[in-house]
């Protein structure tokens, strides 16, 4: 059963372990900053997971399979709703 | 399951005291040697040695602090612990040879009074003590990637 | 028959292990024309066929946003190779078809190497390569690259589809999009002009708002208001439809990908199976763990470096003392066997030294990287790099600058933002590398016994403070703004293959001494050429002697002589040279640094002699260090900065040194 939590928060604040779908990325994100992060694998519909997190550091997210690293800065940016 | 994991837990445990009482030891050691006048060099060595140790311990207290809730988990703190251990004993393994080559090959006369004894390592033995923990990790099945 | 070829592909693909797989020894690498972004080219023969490749950087996508994806994309615009490969991960598909797709888009004649075909099959992935090409519309060829897997069919593939026409693609996208896509490239192509590039790409990336084509189809449209009018109609309908086009696009295109993944591509996987990659990175990236390890782990890399390769060093330093005798003793006339024993034998030697040092570290820096383990350092260390105004990116180049700037610099490479990477690179030379270890182990051993270790490492304490504090400066007035975004892919760990590791080592340890090696060895012969012309005279008396006398002035107020002088100007060649000079100073042949322990405390106090150290630890960098920083910089402006602020920054704390130790009362 996939419970959504309504909330919408950036990823900066998910814990370690949980699901997230991409919901979108903060007002001021600039052409640059959208296209990077899609053409790794994060974008809004997209589903990932929160390997590591150590608020306020960076963050490890498995996208589609790969690691990826997310500064801190970034994860402020991106919004997510918690799936699982 | 449960018998074997307080053996597990007691053994690592048992690993992590050894690696903490050899790290301490050896940073005193070091220290005390060093205000002796007599210049170690790299002087960093010896003080981060032990140290090293120390990182030792700490992987295999956790490793035992987990083995009660999260099992997996645990096992994942061994592993890299026999990994570390190893490359520990490894590097002092290679400095000993190193040395051997200085003091036999070379006739190197700073190592005149060179032994095999002078460069014994607690960190060597110590690998030793955690070898019988690979067993446990075999029955795991991992993934490569 | 020659065909040109292309390869790009997503970081970490093994890109680089395909085209040394390919071009083997006949490789060349250089820069692209303007930038610092490498470039490699090389050849092979398949048949009766030569292939030239070109290898371009590693992107995840094909926008206009930094110089590896222009410098990409703009080499399959205007070179337009025969075949482009693309490199995809088998085990990561879905990510990297982003990129295909594009590639697509481009209308490039595509020929997919799908690698990593091993990982994909331990992750439980079922690819049917039939109905993927089918599916994609282009020709895909299995390998597995360290094993030399399907380079030959790789060939065989490109020497086929080398000369054919790409006609229209299949790949579609949804509907609406699509109709823009073509109102936009009807619009475009009443301009001959544009007739030689792919419409339907430019119009791709008109709707995605990229920079470079908007400008450049303004420029050939004369900005004419009609035309771009409409366009702005097309773009506004579509936003009204999707939000945002931009990532709307992405969206589809990931659509399309998924749907095609679908049909082609199974995996049997059970969720419960853990991967090591995940055990490793559980420990290694644990918050209070993490960092212990990483010394740890550093302090077995320094052993290795040091003490381990030491006998290597001392063998060769007895090899051309041995040698350099010989010489002494056979060759005439006196000046001549001077020349050669002292100059030129002695000279190769001091260099050659190093040698067991430098390929050590950069040995174990390779296994580091190659296991993936460097990019997790990044992680650990990106919390304590942000304070400083940077990220975790800049910390490796910082780290590797105590064994040798020259490779440090060149490592900042990986830094995207420009800022951020001048930052790095300017604020490198602080970090005391080993040459600078010499002069301080020897002013330590004569003035300070007893406490050595830790006055040497009290240098090295500086050095960091220093740096922190420059990098604090020049963030805060030379480069404001905060540090990019950080975003880097972690590979998963694997144990690196000896060939791999040794090549990357005996890559950067040869460039390395080449530079370093015919600055030192040049600088010594000069040195010896200053001190004995003319021959035989007291040392005050030389070439070498005058200029200390022109110099001395500089430094009388900071508490040294001359000889002092000249020995600080000729580390400007190289920081290892210092101690040799002096030893040549003093008078004597061969030097054994006790022998200078009589002449050095006589000529100066402890105060001086640690604001010296201190000094030597700040002032230039080596020549080699000047050179790699002009290159990678690629300006002038910013090597004569460097140069300057770091002899303003040494003269300035020897001074304060010398002047808080005389008023505290310290001699």
């Amino acid at each position: 059963m996939i419970v959504r939590e309504a909330i919408v928060m950036p990823v900066s604040m998910v814990p370690e372990g949980a699901v997230v779908e991409i919901v979108s990325f903060s007002q001021r994100s600039g052409r640059g900053f959208i296209q990077k992060l899609s053409s790794m694998g994060i974008y809004p519909g997209a589903v990932i997971r929160v390997l590591r997190n150590q608020f306020p550091g960076p963050l490890i997210v498995d996208v589609m399979g790969t690691r990826i690293m997310l500064g801190h800065g970034m994860a402020n940016r991106i919004y997510v709703r918690i799936i699982r | 399951m449960n018998t074997r994991n307080t053996i597990l837990t007691v053994y690592s445990t048992i690993v992590g005291i050894a690696y903490l009482v050899y790290g301490i030891g050896e940073i005193f050691y070091s220290i005390s040697l060093n205000s002796l006048g007599i210049f170690i060099f790299p002087f960093w060595a010896d003080p981060i040695a032990g140290f090293s140790l120390i990182v030792v311990s700490m992987i295999f207290f956790t490793a035992a602090k987990h083995l009660s809730s999260d099992h997996k988990k645990a096992y994942m703190y061994i592993f890299v612990g026999i990994l570390l251990a190893a490359l520990l004993a490894l590097t002092h393994v290679s400095v000993m040879i190193a040395n051997w080559a200085e003091c036999c090959l070379l006739l190197n006369e700073d190592y005149a009074e060179w032994t095999w004894f002078s460069d014994l390592n607690p960190a060597i033995p110590l690998f030793a003590l955690t070898l019988p923990l690979i067993q446990p990790l075999r029955k795991i099945k991992w993934k490569k990637v | 028959m020659i065909v040109r070829v292309a390869l790009v592909g997503n970081p970490n693909v093994g890109k680089s292990v395909i085209f040394n797989n390919l071009t083997g020894a006949h490789q060349y690498v250089g820069n692209w024309p303007g930038v610092t972004v490498e470039k490699k080219e090389g050849k092979c023969n398949f048949d009766d066929v030569e292939i030239h490749i070109t290898d371009l950087p590693g992107i995840y996508s094909l926008t206009a946003n930094s110089i590896d994806e222009l410098i990409a994309r703009n080499f399959i615009i205007e070179e337009k190779p025969d075949v482009v490969i693309d490199i995809v991960d088998g085990s990561n598909i879905e990510r990297n078809l982003y990129l295909t797709l594009q590639l697509i888009e481009l209308g490039a004649n595509v020929v997919v190497a799908l690698n990593m075909m091993d990982l994909a099959k331990e992750k439980s992935y079922e690819i049917d390569i039939k109905r993927l090409e089918e599916l994609l519309g282009v020709p895909i060829v299995p390998t597995v690259a360290p094993k030399k897997e399907g380079m030959t069919e790789l060939c065989e593939k490109v020497a086929t589809v080398a000369k054919r026409k790409v006609s229209a693609t299949k790949i579609r996208y949804n509907s609406k999009l699509e109709d823009a896509i073509s109102k936009v490239a009807s619009i475009l192509s009443s301009y001959p002009t544009l007739q030689k590039y792919n419409m339907r790409w430019l119009a791709i990336k008109i709707l995605e708002d990229d920079g470079e084509v908007i400008r450049y189809v303004k420029e050939i449209s004369e900005n004419d208001p009609v035309v771009w009018d409409k366009i702005e109609d097309i773009k506004a309908e579509l936003n009204k439809e999707f939000g945002d086009v931009i990532v709307a696009m992405a969206d589809e295109r990931y659509n399309v990908i998924s749907q095609i993944v679908s049909k082609a591509v199974k995996r049997i996987t059970a969720e419960e199976e853990v991967s090591i990659t995940d055990m490793i990175d559980e420990v290694l990236t644990h918050k209070y763990l993490g960092i212990p390890i990483f010394l740890a782990i550093m302090w077995t890399v320094f052993q290795f470096t040091f003490t381990v390769a030491a006998p290597f060093s001392d063998a060769i330093d007895m090899f051309f003392a041995y040698t350099a005798d010989l010489a002494r003793s056979y060759l005439q006339p006196e000046w001549f066997a001077s020349l050669i024993a002292d100059g030129i034998i002695s000279g190769l030697g001091f260099v050659l030294i190093f040698v067991p040092n430098i390929f050590m570290m950069f040995l174990a820096l390779s296994i580091l990287e190659d296991s993936g383990y460097l990019a997790r350092v990044a992680f650990i260390m990106d919390r304590i790099m942000h304070k400083l105004g940077l990220h975790g990116r800049s910390f490796i180049p910082m780290l590797l600058g105590f064994g040798c700037n020259v490779p440090a610099i060149m490592a900042t490479r990986t830094i995207e933002n420009e800022n951020d990477r001048l930052i790095t690179i300017l604020v490198n030379p602080l970090m005391s590398c080993s040459a600078r270890l010499p002069v301080y182990v020897l002013f330590a051993a004569v003035f300070f016994s007893g406490i050595a270790g830790t006055v040497i490492f009290s240098m090295y304490v500086l050095g960091i403070v220093l740096a922190i504090l420059m990098a604090l400066l020049f963030r805060k007035t030379l480069f404001p703004g905060k540090p990019s975004p950080f975003i880097m892919e972690m590979p998963p760990y694997l144990i690196p293959t000896a060939r791999s590791v040794l090549s990357h080592m005996w890559l950067r340890g040869s460039k390395f001494l080449k530079k370093a090696g015919t600055f030192i060895v040049g600088g010594l012969i000069l040195i010896w050429a200053m001190s004995n012309v003319p021959y035989g005279a007291p040392v005050e008396e030389t070439l070498i002697g005058q200029l200390g006398h022109l110099l001395a002035p500089i430094f009388a107020p900071l508490g040294w002589d001359w000889r002092i002088a000249v020995a600080l100007f000729f580390g400007f060649i190289a920081k290892e040279i210092v101690v040799g000079s002096l030893g040549v100073l003093y008078g004597i042949e061969n030097p054994d640094p006790t022998t200078l322990y009589g002449p050095l405390r006589a000529a100066m106090t402890p105060l001086s002699a640690y604001a010296l150290m201190a000094f030597t630890l700040i002032y230039v960098p080596c020549i080699a260090t000047l050179a790699t920083i002009k290159q990678e910089t690629g300006s002038i402006k910013w090597t004569l900065i460097a140069l300057a602020y770091e002899l303003i920054l040494a003269y300035v704390v020897a001074l304060i040194i010398i002047s808080i130790g005389s008023l505290v009362g310290i001699v």
